[in-house]
């Protein structure tokens, strides 16, 4: 059967590719990881009762095919959900060593012109 | 006068079916009704005297923990996941073996909070397509008016609706429901939730029943705490009222001696409860829902009122209303029970299947994109002469 | 227009999700195309069907846009997916 998938890029990443694998648990699951209920009602003691409905089985117990497809998207939901976040983050930490940077090397030339002990040496900043 | 016959129920039925949706706030309702073809429906005026047969009445509520209010996007996630557990359960309650046999599909189109009306819309429309069913979208208010006609059958009252999410006072007049008072700030279902949290008391089965509960336990009903009565002519305000008792609230649980009117100067006793600041808030929003609804009533020159939307359940609610029903001319309150007061789905279906009969289906799918914002006055109200 | 320099939506993302029949598919992107989702400048999805899969072509000004789009969009696949399974 076909599967769920996909395909992203960006003016960073020329193609990154998601795709099912079967038999790992995260495709066989309706209740996906990055779908859950708010941290601030987790954390307000929420117990969840509002998961998503069970696969629906055909008559040999098994998932009908679009409860497959249900939960094969509900895995690859959690995999671009996870692969975007870090990207996120990359870039913010990028941005931050770029500040960093930045900051590190204004220090460094007003240390370079002088005008550390002197109040009076306004003139020696560049 | 008026033809409710006007589109016939499809497939040579001797009657119609509809189904109807509703989620703009924390509650799911699904259901499913019947109205007979009547022959009196031709050329009248009785669009609450449908002879409604209700056939499921499922709702499943979205409670959050003490001190917590709903926010969108869990309301949304609570919705799409019972969605289709909700639907399944009506039709085998309601012993629908083939749906495509309704007639129409009803929604609420707005007003109410956006991720959750949406979840609802997308099973709306899969269904219509899978079923062949055309759609019908509901202003929510219209919903609960049409289900408090024809439940209580008031002829021509003025409608109070009071709810977390609205509260205004109706008349209707050539053919739209108008909006003779309203809030100028938030609801007041909203701020007796709000101060529910402030005391941190259980969201289940509702914070307003909660409230109501607590206010029965005052022991000092003759004391009341006074709070600031802010009618403006027709309307009234409340965040004004909220900010206070709030205040008071925390005044009381930090042992503010300094409060005066909670603690006793001389001793430091404690004068007031939170079971006494439950019923003076009660008595004084009450207070001015009576007043601006009694303004109404001279405008229109009823002496019938009808209390919808889930603050009417109030039992304190409806006897201050009723007496002063009572003092003009001898009127009326009518009021719904918890099963249709408290948002459902059998009231979308009520006011949908009403609008489908005179004809007003969706066309485009377009057209079904929910709104936050949807005034009651903007439904034109055809069923009615 | 205001004549500034117009976003390009740079990030992007395409999506299959097959379904049993064309038709399914169908009144998946029926029910989908609708609804806006954020801003039009930010954010743009499109949807097609080819024989019974859907399609959806996501593009975004950044990652964490194309996040929100494309989690809540998958959300609604997955409601369209669970009710044409019992309803059909």
């Amino acid at each position: 059967m076909s599967e769920v998938s996909a395909t992203y890029s960006s003016p960073e990443v020329e193609k990154q590719l998601f795709t099912v694998d079967s038999s790992l648990n995260r495709y066989n699951t309706t209740n996906g990881s990055t779908t859950g209920p708010s941290a601030y009602v987790l954390q307000a003691g929420q117990i969840d009762k509002d998961k998503p409905a069970e696969a629906k089985l055909n008559n040999d117990g098994e998932p009908t095919f679009l409860s497959k497809v249900r939960m094969q998207l509900t895995g690859l939901q959690d995999d671009i959900n996870e692969y975007l976040t870090h990207r996120m983050e990359t870039a913010k930490n990028k941005k931050l060593k770029q500040d960093d940077e930045l900051r590190i090397k204004t220090e460094i030339d007003k240390l370079l012109d002088g005008g550390e002990e002197d109040d009076s040496d306004e003139d020696n900043t560049k | 006068m008026v033809n409710l016959n006007k589109v016939p129920p499809r497939h040579r039925k001797q009657y119609y079916l509809a189904l109807g949706l509703e989620g703009s706030a924390n509650k799911l309702g699904v259901g499913i009704i019947k109205h007979p073809l009547l022959p009196q429906h031709a050329d009248s005026d009785l669009s609450h005297h449908c002879e409604l047969q209700i056939l499921a009445n499922i709702r499943d509520t979205y409670v959050t923990p003490p001190g917590e209010g709903f926010l969108p996007r869990d309301t949304a996630r609570h919705h799409r996941n019972w969605a289709v557990r909700l639907v399944k359960k009506a039709l085998q309650e309601a012993g629908i073996k083939d749906p495509t046999d309704l007639d129409t599909i009803c929604f609420t189109q707005g007003p109410g909070m956006g991720a959750p009306l949406h979840s609802v819309v997308v099973m709306a429309r899969t269904l219509s397509l899978l079923w062949d069913v055309p759609l019908v979208g509901v202003n929510h208010c219209v919903g609960h008016i049409e289900m408090g006609r024809e439940i209580t059958k008031a002829e021509n009252p003025v409608v109070l609706y009071v709810s977390g999410g609205n509260t205004q006072v109706i008349a209707y007049s050539e053919n739209r429901y108008r909006i003779f008072g309203e809030t100028l700030d938030i609801a007041i279902g909203n701020c007796l939730d709000r101060f529910a949290r402030t005391l941190k008391i259980p969201n289940e089965p509702s914070p307003g029943y909660n409230i109501e509960q607590l206010a029965l336990k005052c022991t000092n009903k003759d004391q009341l705490v006074e709070l600031p009565y802010t009618v403006k002519g027709m309307d009234l305000s409340m965040s004004g009222i909220l900010g206070y008792v709030d205040s008071l609230a925390k005044d009381l649980f930090n042992k503010n001696t300094k409060n005066k009117l909670l603690f006793d100067p001389q001793t430091g006793q404690q004068l007031v409860t939170v079971a006494d600041l439950c019923y003076s808030l009660q008595e004084n929003l009450f207070a001015m829902l009576v007043e601006i609804t009694e303004r109404a009533m001279a405008h229109v020159n009823s002496n019938q009122v009808l209390i919808v939307g889930g603050v009417g359940c109030n039992v304190r609610l409806q006897e201050m209303m009723a007496s002063m029903c009572r003092d003009r001319s001898n009127g009326q309150v009518h009021a719904t029970d918890e099963r249709f007061c408290i948002d459902n789905g059998v009231m979308i279906a009520q006011a949908g299947l009403l609008q489908y009969r005179m004809g007003d289906a969706v066309q485009d799918i377009a057209d079904t994109v929910v709104t936050q914002k949807f005034r009651t006055d903007e439904v034109y109200v055809a069923w009615r002469e | 227009m205001k004549g500034a320099r117009e976003n390009q939506l740079l990030h992007v993302l395409h999506l299959e999700v097959p379904f049993e029949t064309a038709q399914q598919a169908q009144i998946a992107s029926k029910v989908l195309t609708p609804d806006p989702i954020l801003k039009p400048q930010d954010f743009h999805v499109q949807y097609s069907c080819k024989h019974s899969v859907l399609h959806l072509d996501f593009e975004s000004i950044d990652d964490r846009v194309l996040r929100v789009g494309v989690s809540s969009v998958i959300e609604s696949v997955k409601t369209i997916l669970e009710t044409i399974d019992e309803f059909k």
